[in-house]
């Protein structure tokens, strides 16, 4: 499949007729203007001759005037006579002031004599190719009488034609030196206009399609599709983790990657459908003359799956995950446009389900969206009007049943939307960034509000804070919690962070050093919802944790699931042996309290003891367990 | 002269005509020699230029013995202007001598020579005489009559000694130069 080709550029045929009609019009134009100069060489040329002959005339006017005074026809024929020097003359005759002829040259030549009236106003006229030039004779103020003077007009015409040939002539050559000039000038702009159209419909990194050019094409195929009554689907596909490559390793490394990633793409489709890379992670295809629905599900799986194989980049292989977003025309939608969005609203709904998974457009997804885009738009002003706060939940010593600390939960109380599960905001806020002012916002309440309760306790407690994967990866983490703690002027190890297990392990190349840092500080930490990811047993041993807490879904069916015990039993004694504490979550019933002791479960948290409660109710309650 | 008489007829209808070209004047008479000799003396004095032109309206002096052949001629160029002069004619005496400008010496004169040529030679006096022995005498400009026509030669060296400019136009036309 040739990734972009160029239905744009003109027909060859069409830019020759145009060459060739624009040298004609050139042409026109030289040959008008060599016609008009040789018009006004006519005149110029004919112009000089009346003025040669005038000259000659006056010549032999001044030499003929004695001969005219005495009436001497032969020294008059003499003087006329050394006319015959000149090529162009024709005859010459000398008149006296009565009009006889004294002399003529050639003998016998007779000037034509009628309208004399022409040469009242001119002393010359033009006749069948004959210039006629008539030249007073005077002497001393007396007028003796006239030289008639009869030239050829054959030198002007002579002269003329050589010009008018030479004229053409450099003409045609100018011509064909321009046209040869203008058409490689042509040639070069078409080269340079065809390079510009391939930098600007290709994407550098990858040869795909760029977002104009797929734009183009996408245009093109609705179009087509909609005069030939087929179907159309977009997909949209958005590598899930192309960022932690790019940051881990570098643009090289991420562009490598991209370029392997557009070739299994290629490779995964037909010929004729098109690939493009709108940018960054994000690559689009249209599939033309769709069928079934099924087709394309089809398509979207082995695209899935081709680009989930792992990935060679620098000796090392890569996983990356792909989200895939489908739309139909007509179905779908009327227009690009709304095609467009679609399919990135289908892509969004994919990611939101998990990712590495592809979702087909349904109408009900615009309502979420909708939903989505007016929460985030409330959440950005959410902290500013005091709309969140923290409720506590305790965690309790499994043995003594005593207080040991409390788990902050974010709560959002929103005038517009009620109360908002975390569930529901915190994916929005770790979306648009919003989580990270949000977090530390968190910590530094948690720790304000610990603080009074621990004044004067003498077993002080603790609190569990959640991080999210977003704040991990801010670039000082540690640093911006070190500056948190010592703002509240509290201990560090009053603050517990919990991390699940899956953002753990997802990258713990990446954010072992983190969590040293962290755990330098004082700050410890948990690893939540325990037994649900897939942990390595080695890392586990290197990461700097002290407690491991066990998922809920565990804990419910306790004690009667003969499995669920199997895996808190193995988790407790996972726990132990590295030397963490082990805690449990949503205990709701005694039976399962007494379940985790026997296990030798630490720690518990849930119902049994104490819904989440907001901060105000805390000292009640602390001061009721004693 | 009758053997001359015919030509000398026909070449008079020429000069008429001439004449009536120059003067101007309308009507038609009988010319005989004596007037186009004259009216060539006019027309040597047209194409002859004189050293220091005297200023416009000053008289040329035309001189002639009284018992000339030609005086009478002569005397139908007073009134005319050459070159913006007119032209004055005056009996050759002694006494005028240095007055003239141009000196007409007819066979009449053969017996003046001496007188002519202390004229000729005391300033810029242009000679001219019709006859044969005066010519050979040394004037500048000697008419005679060839086959009905009137000729004349010229001895331009001598004009050119006296100061007298003659037109080439005049010496073209001139049977001979010298």
């Amino acid at each position: 499949m040739t990734p972009v080709d160029h239905p744009a550029a003109p027909s060859p045929r069409l830019s020759y007729r145009l060459a060739f009609a624009s040298a004609l019009v050139a042409g026109g134009a030289l040959l008008l203007a060599v016609a008009l100069l040789i018009v006004v060489e006519f005149f110029a040329l004919r112009s000089a001759l009346v003025d040669d002959t005038r000259v000659q005339a006056a010549l032999i006017a001044d030499n003929v005037s004695a001969a005219l005074v005495f009436n001497d026809a032969e020294a008059a024929a003499d003087i006329v006579g050394s006319l015959r020097a000149s090529s162009i003359v024709i005859g010459a005759i000398v008149v006296d002031g009565e009009g006889a002829t004294l002399a003529a040259y050639p003998d016998g030549f007779a000037a034509d004599r009628s309208n004399p009236g022409d040469f009242a106003v001119d002393d010359h006229r033009f006749r069948e190719s004959r210039l006629e030039l008539v030249a007073p004779v005077r002497h001393r103020g007396a007028m003796l009488g006239h030289v008639h003077l009869v030239v050829s007009m054959a030198v002007v015409y002579q002269r003329l034609g050589v010009y008018a040939v030479a004229a053409l002539g450099i003409a045609a050559v100018a011509l064909l030196v321009a046209v040869g000039l203008l058409s490689r000038v042509r040639q070069s702009v078409h080269l340079a206009e065809q390079n510009l159209r391939h930098l600007a419909h290709i994407d550098p990194v990858t040869g795909l399609a760029n977002r104009n050019a797929f734009n183009e094409r996408l245009e093109f195929a609705i179009r087509e599709a909609d005069s030939f009554d087929e179907k159309v689907a977009m997909l949209l596909l958005d590598l899930d983790n192309f960022k932690q490559v790019n940051d881990t390793l570098g643009h090289q490394a991420g562009d490598e990657l991209l370029r392997m990633v557009a070739q299994r793409m290629l490779r995964a489709l037909r010929r004729d459908d098109v690939v493009a890379r709108l940018g960054g992670d994000e690559f689009a295809v249209i599939l033309h003359r769709v069928g079934a629905r099924s087709e394309v599900t089809q398509v979207c799986s082995k695209l899935i799956e081709t680009i989930g194989q792992p990935l060679p980049v620098e000796g090392l292989d890569f996983f990356v995950t792909a989200s895939v977003g489908v739309a139909f025309f007509p179905e779908d939608a009327q227009d690009s446009r709304t095609l467009t969005r679609n399919a990135d609203t289908a892509m969004y709904q994919a990611k939101l389900a998990g990712k590495n998974a592809f979702e087909l457009f349904v109408p009900a997804m615009n309502a979420s969206v909708k939903k989505r885009v007016t929460l985030e738009s409330s959440l950005r002003t959410a902290m500013a009007n005091g709309e969140l706060a923290l409720h506590y939940q305790p965690k309790i010593d499994l043995m003594s049943g005593r207080v040991l600390g409390f788990e902050a939960l974010l709560r959002w109380q929103s005038p517009e939307h009620g109360n908002v599960s975390p569930a529901d905001f915190v994916p929005i806020a770790e979306d648009c960034g919003l989580i990270v002012p949000i977090g530390e916002w968190v910590i530094t309440q948690a720790l304000a509000d610990l603080r009074t309760w621990n004044d004067g306790r003498a077993h002080k407690l603790h609190v569990a804070v959640n991080l999210s994967t977003r704040q991990l990866r801010v670039d000082d983490i540690s640093r911006r919690i070190a500056r948190l703690i010592a703002d509240c002027a509290v201990p560090a190890d009053w603050l517990e962070l919990e991390l699940t297990e899956s953002m753990v392990m997802e990258n713990v190349h990446a954010q072992i050093e983190t969590f040293h840092q962290l755990r330098e500080l004082g700050v410890k930490l948990a690893i939540d919802d325990f037994g649900t990811g897939y942990s390595s047993m080695s890392y586990l041993k290197r990461l700097p944790i002290d407690t491991l807490k066990i998922d809920r879904s565990f804990v419910s069916d306790l004690p009667q699931d003969a499995n669920d015990l199997a895996i808190a039993t193995a988790i407790v004694a996972v726990g132990h042996s590295l030397g963490l504490t082990v805690i449990a979550e949503g205990i709701e019933s005694a039976d399962q309290a007494e379940a985790l002791l026997n296990l030798g479960c630490d720690l518990g948290q849930g119902y049994l003891y104490a819904r989440p409660m907001p901060a105000g109710e805390v000292v009640r309650y602390l001061a009721a367990a004693g | 002269m009758p053997a001359l008489a015919r030509p000398v007829l026909r070449l008079a209808a020429c000069g008429l005509a001439l004449l009536l070209a120059l003067s101007g004047r309308a009507g038609a008479q009988q010319a005989p020699e004596h007037e186009l000799k004259a009216a060539f003396v006019y027309n040597f004095i047209q194409f002859t230029q004189w050293p220091r032109e005297a200023p416009a309206g000053a008289a040329l002096h035309l001189c002639a013995s009284g018992d000339s052949v030609l005086f009478p001629a002569l005397q139908a160029l007073t009134g005319k202007s050459a070159a913006g002069r007119p032209i004055v004619l005056l009996p050759l005496a002694e006494t005028l001598a240095e007055k003239c400008q141009v000196l007409v010496a007819t066979a009449e004169d053969r017996p003046r020579l001496a007188l002519i040529r202390q004229l000729a030679d005391s300033g810029p006096v242009l000679t001219v005489t019709d006859d044969d022995e005066l010519t050979r005498e040394g004037l500048m400009i000697g008419m005679s009559v060839q086959g009905g026509r009137i000729v004349f030669v010229v001895d331009n060296t001598r004009a050119g000694k006296a100061g007298l400019l003659i037109s080439s136009r005049l010496l073209r036309l001139a049977r001979r130069v010298q």
